[in-house]
């Protein structure tokens, strides 16, 4: 098992590394240039050349690159003399225009994007997975079908339009809500949950709709399996039936998908907060992304990507511990 | 070593998949919420191919500005009731400019559709060759190919295709959003083609076809491929409205295609500012937008299940 454990975060570590290969190639071999971007749209060309040579712009890509990684590991230094700008461990570059470490602008709007993930997933799961599992149990009632057909409307809604329409009915029409804004969970509760209430409903049913269709599917494969046949023809009662035979194998199939869905999302909503103005990773993307800052952008992208390949390695290991087949192929 | 010999077999196939085809279309239509949303699609199609004639026939265009629309005495908010609708602006005009919803949402339609197509067409073909490849022959090749797309799905694909569209300012927009969706999209079809693949070549057919004499181009190309029609065609209806949700999604963040071209992501990221005075600008491209999404998503179950009888619940 701890074998299996290591073999997995190398495998990360690897995919990690690429990703972080392709997202430098990506700005630093493309037209745009990183200078500019690190100053903003006006800038003197005195400006210019000070930052090529404080970013380290003149060395070769693979130099860049190998600064690029010892900051990660170690942290590191930006120019010399007079204008040095330290960018201690872990560093995962230094946003000019904002004149902060990418790092420190990162934790200090992820509370932001985990209230966010987290309210929305427990809704989400709770929602989606109980109305599968309903759907299963009555199949082809009218309950069934009018969930599904929810279901699938909730999939096809664009998140930014469910936002806007929660917004527009909410808060200007009823008045039922304020306008979102970033409240800590410890110094006012209530202000919190009422601003994080509408993103979660938002991300919710997108989600929900789709956990629906899948525990659905899920449990009527697993309904027609031997074992539950098995099971009722040893004389267990139903519900023990649903829940440890039918239900348990059914949920595998979630457990992975919602190790990626929470993944993705805990390296920011993008859009979700982008559109109710919450600044958590994925506005400050956004932000980064409309004025060209691209430390922001590069380090958002591997912040994201490491959120990712973390939930794929939990995934992968909380599988090996409920089942020793996959240790053993893995 | 001739390839002349085995012609009876795929012969068989080609007949086999062309019923199939016949008798989907059949399927489809005789079901009528499938028949309803394949009309909804056609719809949309012709709409979207037809935007000129449609603006023409409505007298306007999609980058016209209509000051008169627009009253700035409310600081550009369209004159008239629910956002402007009149006999002139059939679904009302744009807030501060005063252009034709109508007609932006038209040629919206033919940015969504023409994107999602070629990104389909492209991740639909790179998928097919590449599973296909990594299926049959096994191996080393499998072992590259398995791995390089275990490694583009866990890229959190929608931050990277950001990233790479706003490093690259001088190309063109709609070229680019094909080929990135494309790329981010093949492993998906690959890692279908791929198992589905594992499985034909071990079939009885192909091993006939193999002792024949059929080379290993034929055995691919006539024996495994006409048998991928079916799954191939499933995942590409559904990967149509991912595709749209995502450009919608990217104009939306304003790295999509870039104005005047119109595009309906865009045009609800303009109506932002303005929806709470004028929530129809917002209602319509989101509504247009649904709509397309819902539609392509029930006909992607609706194949599925005219395809695999196994899924019809």
């Amino acid at each position: 098992m701890i074998l299996y454990a290591l073999r997995r975060l190398a495998a990360a570590a690897a995919i990690l590394l690429v990703i972080c290969a392709a997202t430098f190639a990506i700005f630093y071999l493309m037209p745009a240039d990183p200078a500019q971007g690190a100053c903003g749209k006006a800038c003197s060309p005195e400006r210019i050349a000070q930052i090529r040579a404080t970013l380290g712009l003149n060395h070769s890509v693979v130099t860049q690159f190998r600064d690029y990684l010892v900051g990660i590991v170690a942290g590191r230094t930006y120019g010399t003399g007079a204008q040095v700008v330290s960018c201690p461990f872990p560093c995962l570059g230094f946003s000019f225009q904002t004149n902060e470490p990418v790092w420190r602008m990162l934790t200090d709007r992820l509370p932001v994007s985990v209230s966010i993930a987290v309210g929305a997933a427990v809704l989400w799961l709770a929602v989606g997975v109980t109305a599968g599992v309903v759907s299963a149990l009555c199949r082809g009632s009218l309950w069934d079908r009018a969930a599904m057909v929810a279901a699938l409307g909730g999939v096809s809604l664009p998140i930014y339009f469910t936002a806007l329409v929660l917004q527009y009915l909410l808060v200007v029409k009823a008045g039922l809500l304020p306008y979102p804004q970033a409240v800590s969970l410890t110094a006012d509760p209530v202000g919190w949950a009422e601003s994080m209430v509408m993103p979660w409903i938002a991300l919710a049913m997108l989600y929900a709709g789709v956990y629906a269709r899948i525990t659905r599917g899920e449990m009527l494969e697993s309904l027609g399996q031997n074992y539950v046949r098995t099971a009722r023809a040893k004389g267990l009662p139903e519900p023990t039936v649903l829940r440890r035979h039918a239900l348990r194998p059914a949920l595998m199939p979630i457990v992975t998908i919602f190790g990626m869905d929470l993944g993705a999302l805990l390296g920011g909503a993008l859009i979700t907060e982008s559109v109710f103005g919450l600044p958590g990773v994925g506005k400050l993307a956004a932000d980064a992304i409309n004025s060209a800052d691209q430390p922001v952008i590069l380090g958002v992208t591997l912040f994201a990507a490491g959120f990712v390949v973390l939930a794929n390695v939990s995934v992968d290991l909380v599988y090996a511990a409920l089942d020793p087949r996959v240790r053993a192929v893995g | 070593m001739t390839t002349a010999l085995p012609t009876s077999i795929p012969s068989g196939v080609r007949r086999r998949a062309g019923r199939r085809d016949a008798s989907l279309l059949r399927r489809l239509l005789g079901q009528p919420s499938s028949a309803l949303t394949l009309a909804v699609v056609c719809l949309l199609v012709v709409a979207a191919i037809a935007a000129p004639l449609i603006t023409w026939l409505a007298g306007t265009s999609p980058t016209t500005f209509h000051s008169d629309a627009v009253d700035p005495a409310l600081g550009g908010l369209p004159r008239g009731v629910a956002g402007g609708i009149s006999a002139r602006h059939w679904l009302g005009v744009e807030p501060g400019s005063g252009r034709d919803v109508l007609a932006r949402v038209v040629y919206g339609a033919r940015i969504s559709l023409l994107i999602s197509v070629l990104a389909t067409g492209l991740s639909v073909v790179l998928g097919t060759a590449l599973g296909l490849a990594a299926g049959f022959f096994g191996g080393w090749v499998d072992a590259v190919i398995g791995r390089l797309m275990d490694l583009l799905m866990s890229f959190p694909s929608l931050i990277f295709m950001i990233a790479l569209i706003s490093a690259a300012p001088g190309v063109d927009r709609q070229l680019l959003l094909v080929v990135v969706l494309g790329f981010f999209g093949w492993p998906y079809v690959g890692r279908l083609v791929r198992g589905q693949a594992m499985v034909l070549a071990r079939g009885e057919f192909v091993a006939a076809a193999r002792v024949l004499g059929a080379s290993r181009r034929a055995l691919l190309v006539r024996e495994v491929l006409p048998n991928l029609t079916g799954p191939v065609l499933v995942v590409a209806t559904m990967s149509i409205p991912n595709y749209i949700a995502t450009e919608a999604g990217l104009s939306f963040l304003g790295i999509g295609v870039r104005p005047p071209t119109p595009s309906w992501g865009q045009m609800i990221a303009s109506a932002v500012p303005w929806y709470a005075a004028d929530p129809m600008y917002f209602l319509i491209p989101g509504a247009f937008l649904f709509v397309t999404v819902l539609a392509f998503n029930v006909l992607g179950d609706a194949v599925r299940d005219a395809l695999d009888p196994r899924s019809r619940r």
